[in-house]
């Protein structure tokens, strides 16, 4: 059974909302906490950075995406053992009610039940999820043949280039990992990657790095790689894209995911560098690799798709989700062994921050939107809007639930009738159908949350979660939202402020001495 | 790009007497790649003639690529850079068919000798002419093909 909202409360569905609210929440929290703490470790980074991408798997487990409607059943005039075993969500009692020329009912309870329903965002979340699996799956099956393909990778024989072969073994040795394969793509502009895991690994050269490079700078390029595969990149790119692909709805994702992917580049920089005695020869290769290429290889396709098996490529992108780090930035984090904060990351946090901001708008008025439309007021069943259609099985009244963000049942009530025989719709008098309990067959009643132009007068029934959660953490993220953008808006302002102040102190005194003498 | 745009035609740099068809101008690999690349009728890069000569032989990718070069120097393949599998990469494909290559290889084979030994040259074909009826015959089906291409032009 398929119940659609309308967008705003799809929006709002706890699965949907909680775990976008709380992954911007995150990264935001894991900005400030790396820049408080001045981390620049880009081993802690990258993890720190992974934080916000788990959340929606946690927020999931907790609000399962299937759940959106609710069934109620007429515990009062109905044999719950009709009911088929279902958890009990919750329960709800409706004052006298007063059906077609009927007389009035006593206070009926209702207790309501959990049906599992698919919503769109529901289903945005589960292709996710589901993508997700099957692109790791796909990732660590498929992974190598995909890309050598797409890359048109050629694999070489020690045999063949021993000169390249010996180089490769002996830092591999000294980085105490396995000998990776040796493959080559044809591309004339030098760049490298690797591809693979474990005795699979791969370190690709493209001709263009073969001809360009010197033996001492192929060396550095080299131990970049092996770097990578020491620190185990595979895995962490394929769970990264992973996670990304499971909140493929959440631009602040692919955010993550490429300053991720950033500082894991920093760290094998880290990691290579200590294979070779000559670092800076690195910074002389990745510079001969910049100026050499212009513009991307392939397709935006093919690059696209090559980019979830492709551990790392020494060539750069230029744009804001690229996953390598600026060359200024590389260069400055192998001059230093004490990392700067440079400018290319400092752009992708101002991105993120950006990209939360507008997140957290929208979130804001689709609340505020949300609320205005079901204000938390009175609910009623409006007897003329209940029309009665007679089923086998029990009693049953259907009704959509609201998310438990508002969590108050309203709602409007109409016809609920797949029976093709119209005649059985709202003529069975519902005393006969009581009258005869036990064989009768059941009530079917459909209660929608949609607001109609003529709105059924409504009856209150505050739920227990009621608007507090919602307004609570729409309040909490304003302010947290509002204090970073003062922060970082302000930071410049007031050290300049203190600095001026400090500066004018001591000129000061300065001057009060020279009087004084 | 190339340096070799103003050839026209094959001109081999020696002849080796002992080898087997192209092998007498060009060397062994050379002839295998150039063979594969003209059966493949189409521009190729190394890549793909590497692995559809992988399957007849046991042969390294670097070494296709450096006969692949050599060829072009020659002035036997032309090249050019496209976008292709994997980024920016050279694909080739033969200046000639084989067949001018083979008409281009008599000739200058023939005019070389015509130009060292006319003498000699002209004599052994009189011999092969009285020698050989068959070879009269083409000889002569020959010469009448070229009269006839002269009456029609």
């Amino acid at each position: 059974m398929m119940t659609w909202l309308d967008p705003i409360s799809d929006l709002t569905q706890p699965f949907f909302f909680y775990s976008i609210t709380f992954t911007i929440l995150f990264a935001l929290l894991t900005y400030i906490i790396l820049r408080i703490l001045g981390v620049h470790d880009p081993k802690f980074k990258s993890y720190f950075y992974m934080i916000p991408l788990i959340i929606p798997l946690v927020i999931y487990a907790i609000f399962p995406p299937f759940y959106l409607a609710a069934e109620i059943s007429f515990a009062s005039f109905s044999s719950i053992a009709d009911m088929p075993a279902q958890a009990k969500i919750g329960s709800i009692s409706l004052p006298k009610m007063h059906f077609n020329g009927i007389p009035p009912f006593k206070p009926v309870h209702l207790e309501v039940f959990k049906i599992q329903v698919l919503s769109l965002t529901g289903l945005l979340c589960f292709v996710g999820l589901i993508a997700g699996t099957v692109l790791l799956v796909f990732l660590y099956f498929f992974g190598n043949k995909i890309v050598c393909w797409l890359q048109g990778i050629v694999e070489l024989t020690h045999e063949e280039d021993p000169e390249l072969a010996a180089m490769v073994s002996r830092l591999a040795q000294r980085a105490g990992i396995s000998m990776p394969r040796i493959g080559i793509t044809e591309d004339l502009r030098p760049n490298a990657f690797t591809i693979g895991y474990g005795k699979n690994a791969m370190v690709v050269f493209s001709l263009g790095l073969l001809k360009v490079l010197e033996n001492a700078e192929l060396e550095a390029v080299i131990s970049h790689e092996i770097g990578h595969i020491k620190n185990q990149d595979f895995h962490f790119n394929a769970l990264v894209s992973a996670l990304k692909t499971v909140s493929f709805f959440n631009p602040l994702a692919y955010l993550l995911t490429s300053a991720i992917k950033r500082e894991r580049e920093f760290l094998a920089d880290n990691t290579g560098m200590k294979l070779i005695k000559k670092p800076w020869i690195f910074g002389k290769a990745l510079k001969k690799v910049w100026e050499a290429s212009n513009g991307s290889s392939g397709g935006l396709l093919k690059r696209w798709i090559s980019s979830f098996f492709i551990v790392s490529e020494l060539r750069h992108q230029r744009n804001l989700l690229a996953t390598h780090p600026t060359l200024k930035s590389r260069l400055s984090n192998i001059a230093d062994s004490i990392y700067h904060r440079s400018a290319g990351r400092d752009e992708t946090l101002r991105a993120i921050l950006s990209c939360a901001i507008i997140i957290m708008m929208v979130i804001n008025v689709c609340g505020l939107l949300a609320w205005t439309r079901y204000p938390i007021t009175l609910t009623r069943i409006h007897s003329k809007e209940i029309s009665v259609a007679s089923k086998k099985g029990g009693y049953r009244l259907k009704i959509s639930d609201m998310p438990n963000i508002t969590h108050i049942w309203q709602f409007e009530c109409r016809t609920f009738n797949h029976e093709k025989d119209a005649e059985d719709r709202g003529e069975l008098p519902l005393t006969v159908e009581l009258g005869k309990q036990l064989n009768t067959p059941p009530l079917y009643f459909y209660i929608s949350i949609a607001s109609t132009e003529h709105q059924p007068s409504l009856l209150s029934r505050p739920s227990q979660v009621s608007g507090s959660t919602y307004s609570w953490i729409l309040t909490s993220t304003n302010i947290v939202v509002m204090t970073i953008i003062l922060f970082l808006s302000c930071r410049d302002c007031f050290r300049n402020a203190i600095k001026r102040l400090v500066r004018w102190y001591s000129t000061d005194q300065q001057r009060s001495r020279k009087i004084l003498s | 790009m190339s340096s070799n745009h103003s050839i026209s035609e094959y001109m081999p740099s020696e002849y080796r007497i002992g080898e087997d068809k192209l092998e007498s101008v060009l060397g062994p690999l050379e002839a295998h790649v150039m063979e594969t690349i003209w059966e493949m009728r189409k521009p190729v890069s190394v890549r793909e003639v590497y692995e559809k000569l992988r399957r007849e032989r046991k042969i390294a990718y670097t070494t296709v690529m450096s006969t692949m070069d050599a060829l072009f120097k020659k002035g036997l393949l032309d090249r050019r850079i496209t976008r292709g599998r994997g980024g920016l990469l050279y694909v080739y494909w033969p200046r000639f068919s084989k067949e001018e290559v083979e008409r281009s290889v008599v000739k200058h084979v023939i005019d070389s000798l015509l130009r060292n030994f006319g003498n000699s040259v002209t004599s052994y074909l009189i011999e092969i002419a009285a020698s050989d009826k068959e070879k009269i015959k083409a000889f002569r089906k020959l010469f009448e093909s070229i009269e006839k291409e002269k009456k029609d032009k």
